[in-house]
């Protein structure tokens, strides 16, 4: 699996390791739309074109994952997978873009989804591939 | 997580320090005041467990701190900041922190008392939660019952409670029992994104999940029937409900906004921190005053959601019980915040100073004769709400003249959880939990199973001690232990 959802007391995080940023961002929002869904089934119902900007890598990181976190409020929906993920820098400044499936939330079909409310810096840490090394990222959501 | 292993020192009856002179885990800490803790020797093993300690260490660094970094019995690790710390800072030379006050902004506690005994109850619980359940939205995409445009926000933001009675929700008076009279001055819709006005509007009015609930209470003990009298409790078994929600994605939207606000701004102010997530501003920038102000507004955001669904509590009991409120009695009791920043005047060393006093998981806890406890309440002190966990007892206790001493007249706000989700949904399986509470004698209603494990009893720390200790420094004075006859929850 991309990644890894780990314990913390009050709330939930992931590690997630991949060969490119690209799919570490991809897998990174995969990992919060697992730790919301639970076990429950969402279908591509609904198309969303995501992105985000930042002056770091970490807070970019951040901000793409909050704008899942703020759709998922604003819209009332659920997202089911990301795709066509893109990581760029250009003088200093860090933007993604990707396109997400989504459906609106329902109680019956999706019961017990956890509600994360947004994406922390704590003990945060992403590292891009290096030297064969893959790119990493360790995180928390707050929920 | 490794146990901590820094430096604590029992120097007052419930009050343990960390040294101004402990450098940290790395090493390189400066502490500028010492650390305090207030807490017993049986709760500092689990204070140990979670390296909550040393962020009480790492806020001692702030700039502009004065007196002493606080944590409260029930602390616990959180994002920079500690669950259950109190942090003042200087309101000219110090900083404001949003992590000081936390993500979910004004998440506090409603309490509501009635006339009505347990025995009322007998046989119409299941009803009362399912219309709770029914009338109050709750769980993830749980939108509220009142459809706002953003363009609306206006009312709540910017008069809190106060605009949700003028709409019809709740009752004038319910606004002279909350903390700065359920509306904090100094709110500026402007200085909200957009995002968050996109996450408010549909999120008004309602109680939203994790720990958040509803819980319908009946006397268990009173520990001081003078100040219980005054509070509007006279028996044991005297119902009694407990609301605890805040603002929702709303507050949540506004401490990220400007978390990251901060964070590209503090070189700019020359401000280097031991832990990122303790970002923070000069007091006297604009970017703390613009963080202020929108604060302030998910303060009178999370009020008026309190308020509106004590209007709902009070019609479900109605409905349930075929009497208006009025005729059981369903004042309401207080309202306070326990994740908050408030500008506050204090005495240091004999001097009065105005401070910027940040309560994350922590509540206001004013002694008798303060001018800002309610009149009714003065000759006693405010009325702190400490709510236990489903299963467990849940508190009402008051300030004490101690508080202003120690803890910048602050206390503990809950019992602090000790297991994480994951391992809650291991040791607990949800159903199983409906039917033990069920044997003793209390209903749950909750969105879903593993949402009911997560917030299983055992997952707590003990409440009676952190009540306990809070006493014993003389912070709070226990009046009330409520048991829980019935809990609705996302």
């Amino acid at each position: 699996m991309p990644f890894h959802v780990f314990e913390h007391t009050a709330d939930i995080g992931i590690d997630v390791e991949a060969p490119s940023l690209d799919e570490l961002f991809a897998d990174a929002a995969r990992g919060l739309f697992a730790v919301v869904r639970g076990e429950n089934v969402v279908d591509p119902v609904g198309f969303f074109q995501v992105g985000a900007k930042a002056q770091s890598l970490d807070r970019l990181l951040v901000n793409f994952l909050d704008e899942f976190i703020f759709l998922q409020d604003a819209e009332g929906v659920v997202f089911r997978d990301v795709s066509e993920v893109r990581v760029a820098e250009k003088g200093g400044e860090w933007s993604v873009s990707a396109n997400a499936t989504a459906e609106p939330f329902s109680h019956e079909k999706h019961p017990g989804c956890l509600h994360v409310k947004a994406t922390t810096r704590h003990a945060m840490s992403v590292e891009p591939p290096t030297g064969g090394e893959p790119a990493r990222a360790h995180l928390i959501f707050d929920v | 997580m490794p146990a901590w292993t820094g430096p604590l020192e029992r120097v007052a009856e419930a009050v343990w320090e960390i040294p101004q002179d402990y450098k940290g885990q790395r090493g390189d800490l400066s502490m500028r005041v010492p650390g305090r803790i207030i807490t017993t020797e049986r709760l500092i093993e689990g204070i140990r467990a979670d390296n909550a300690a040393e962020q009480v260490a790492n806020v001692a660094s702030l700039p502009g701190i004065v007196g002493a970094s606080l944590a409260m019995p029930d602390i616990h690790w959180g994002y920079g900041f500690p669950v259950g710390g109190v942090a003042a800072t200087d309101a000219d030379e110090g900083v404001i922190s949003p992590g000081g006050v936390g993500f979910d902004i004004n998440c506090g506690m409603r309490l509501i008392r009635t006339d009505l005994t347990r025995s009322d109850l007998k046989g119409h619980e299941k009803r009362l939660v399912d219309v709770l359940f029914r009338d109050i939205p709750c769980g993830l995409g749980s939108k509220g019952r009142v459809r706002l445009n953003v363009k609306d926000l206006d009312g709540p933001l910017l008069e809190g409670a106060r605009w949700a009675v003028a709409a019809g929700y709740g009752w004038e008076d319910d606004t002279r029992h909350m903390e700065e009279g359920g509306r904090i001055a100094g709110a500026d819709p402007s200085k909200v994104s957009e995002k968050a006005l996109k996450r408010a509007a549909p999120q008004i009015g309602s109680l939203g999940s994790g720990n958040h609930f509803l819980e319908i209470q009946r006397v268990g003990k009173i520990l001081d029937k003078e100040a219980a009298h005054a509070f509007g409790f006279d028996r044991p078994d005297q119902v009694a409900i407990m609301i605890h929600t805040g603002s929702r994605g709303f507050g949540h939207q506004v401490c990220s906004d400007y978390l990251e606000r901060f964070e590209a701004n503090e070189k700019r102010h020359g401000i280097k921190l031991i832990d990122p997530q303790l970002a923070c501003a000069p007091a006297s920038s604009r970017d703390a005053a613009d963080y202020y102000a929108a604060h302030c507004a998910a303060i009178n955001f999370a009020f008026a959601n309190r308020q509106m669904i004590t209007h709902w509590t009070r019609s479900a009991f109605q409905e349930v019980l075929g009497m208006p409120a009025e005729d059981m009695g369903m004042h309401t009791v207080y309202d306070l915040a326990h994740n908050i920043v408030k500008k506050e005047t204090h005495d240091v060393e004999g001097k009065r100073r105005e401070l910027f006093v940040h309560r994350k998981g922590a509540t206001r806890s004013f002694g008798p004769d303060h001018p800002d406890v309610p009149a009714p309440y003065r000759s006693v002190g405010q009325p702190v709400i400490v709510p236990g966990s489903m299963g467990t007892a849940s508190y009402l206790l008051k300030g004490s003249p101690g508080a202003m001493k120690l803890t910048f007249g602050s206390s503990c706000h809950g019992a602090g959880r000790r297991l994480s989700r994951t391992m809650a949904r291991k040791t607990w399986r949800g159903e199983k939990l409906v039917a033990e509470l069920a044997a003793m004698d209390v209903t749950l209603k909750a969105d879903s199973h593993e949402g009911a494990a997560e917030e299983a009893p055992g997952a707590y720390k003990d409440v009676d001690e952190v009540v306990r200790a809070a006493a014993l420094a003389g912070i709070t004075a226990p009046v009330v232990q409520f048991r829980p006859v019935a809990v609705i929850k996302g």
